[in-house]
């Protein structure tokens, strides 16, 4: 037994989570269902994609990533074209929050609500190189809270990002939109939130699960034990929007309910069996049988 | 009157007398395979596949009705740390047990999974195409909950169980539905001898 626990104390210590924020103040959207926009003056003609494809790439991409976790209560949905005519999406400098004395709002990308995709050309500070297929930041942050962030696409005369597969695009995509709920980098090569793209990612890694998990906990609205061990009205009671990012399942919480429920009755049927040995060995020492 | 209080209280109680008294303390050690085969492990796009992730469980088991038992479980899994952020799982769960023939029972119950994920803080530089960059350490605790649908297939051997369980996380939404697995050997030790 003792080898067990030594081994287990050893197997514990070893290294597994990487995962890292985009902001020093772990940030994340307050609502958990975001929207995914694109502009509507974006023509990604170098890009060689069609804004309209670019938009349902990336809303596949967020889905087959970002919302299978259910551990996490983040959901990324289409949001559609945003009107604008602003060129500066299309030709400034994307700035972080944080970055705001070297980004002068004046000369740089226009903060937004949500998720916005702009194909972007600006070689100076965005893309000065092809090595740079898309960059994302929050651009518009409160605190702990992310109120809308800018995804930009390489649309410089040099860019390969029309060279990719579907597939590619779509985790390449998914791991902007990571940044743009508040993840970093990680240093875990098997993770899409490592900085480097790969034609063979097909799914989220341990880690990336982990830091949307830690960005976007799954809540439950309360104690769920509790609403299924009372038929599950604080469920009904619940706000339908709130329930339906939070991942409670209501048949489940019933089950759950009627177990616990079970189990209640146990252990107050034992609490009796235990007063009643009690009461008897009491009643044995004060009235003795003659 | 003291003595027919006395007797009030023995009656009341007496309604209980049917009591359902534990059959077994079952503690358990295992591996916790978290989302086996769903998530990237390797740069080639190869699955996550087994590994030890020990986890120890506190269970007891009640009759229930005919031959089905009810089993309350409580369990840690001892979750890895490193690079300042450390996970901490634990779980309160409660299945129905139906024994198939002398040596084998099937499970289905469900589980309230506490995922707490926290960091100590700080900076990281690292790699972002041909520079580098700064990123965050998570600085604070949060607390993810689940309820999962759990099936098992269980052998007994003498005092011995040997567990392979299923966790459904998402049972009825397909879009998100994961499962994990676990591998457990229970050793069961009789009510009776603990409360002599």
């Amino acid at each position: 037994m003792i080898k067990i626990i030594s081994l287990t104390l050893i197997l514990v210590s070893l290294p597994s989570y990487a995962f890292r924020l985009n902001t020093n103040t772990g940030a994340s959207f307050n609502d958990k269902e975001v929207k995914i926009y694109i502009t509507s003056n974006s023509t990604c003609t170098n890009a060689g994609i069609s804004k309209e494809d670019l938009l349902d790439i990336a809303v596949s991409g967020a889905k087959k990533f970002w919302n299978k976790v259910p551990t996490s209560n983040l959901r990324l949905k289409r949001g559609g074209i945003y009107n604008t005519s602003d060129t500066k999406f299309l030709t400034e400098k994307l700035c972080a929050k944080d970055d705001e004395t070297t980004c002068p709002t004046a000369t740089s990308v226009p903060t937004v609500n949500d998720i916005v995709i702009a194909c972007n050309n600006d070689t100076t500070d965005n893309f000065p190189s092809n090595v740079f297929l898309a960059i994302s930041a929050p651009t518009k942050v409160s605190g702990k809270s992310i109120k809308g962030s800018v995804v930009l696409i390489n649309d410089t005369a040099t860019s390969t990002f029309g060279n990719l597969s579907r597939s590619e695009m779509e985790s390449v995509l998914a791991h902007e939109i990571g940044h743009a709920v508040g993840l970093g980098h990680s240093n875990k090569d098997e993770a899409l939130m490592y900085y480097e793209n790969s034609d063979s990612m097909k799914r989220l890694s341990q880690d990336d699960i982990n830091g949307i998990t830690y960005l976007y906990p799954n809540k439950m609205n309360g104690c769920a034990p509790l609403a299924g061990l009372f038929g599950g009205t604080m469920v009904l009671k619940t706000n339908n929007k709130t329930q339906s990012n939070n991942k409670f399942n209501f048949p489940l919480s019933l089950l759950f309910g009627f177990i616990m429920s079970l189990l209640v009755i146990f252990i107050v049927r034992n609490l009796f069996l235990s007063s009643h040995t009690l009461l008897r060995i009491l009643q044995a020492k004060l009235f003795p049988v003659q | 009157m003291f003595k027919l209080i006395w007797i009030l209280l023995l009656t009341t109680n007496a309604f209980a007398f049917d009591i359902k008294k534990p059959i077994t303390l079952d503690i358990g050690l295992g591996t916790w395979l978290e989302n086996y085969g769903q998530t990237q492990a390797t740069r080639d796009g190869e699955t996550n596949g087994f590994e030890f992730n020990p986890y120890l469980s506190l269970a007891t088991q009640y009759n229930l009705y005919k031959d089905s038992i009810l089993i309350p479980e409580a369990g840690y899994i001892f979750q890895r740390t490193s690079e300042s952020i450390s996970r901490n799982q634990f779980f309160l769960r409660a299945d129905i047990a139906y024994p198939l023939n002398k040596y084998l029972r099937v499970r289905l119950g469900s589980s309230f999974m506490v995922l707490m994920t926290s960091g100590e803080g700080g900076e990281d530089t690292l790699d972002n195409g041909d520079s580098t960059e700064t990123y965050y350490i998570p600085d604070e605790r949060k607390t993810a909950y689940n309820q999962t649908l759990d099936l098992a297939l269980e052998a007994l051997v003498d005092k011995m169980s040997y567990k392979l369980q299923g966790y459904i996380y998402s049972f009825n939404e397909e879009d998100d539905r994961m499962y994990s697995l676990s591998l457990s050997i229970n050793y069961m030790i009789p009510f009776r001898e603990i409360v002599k």
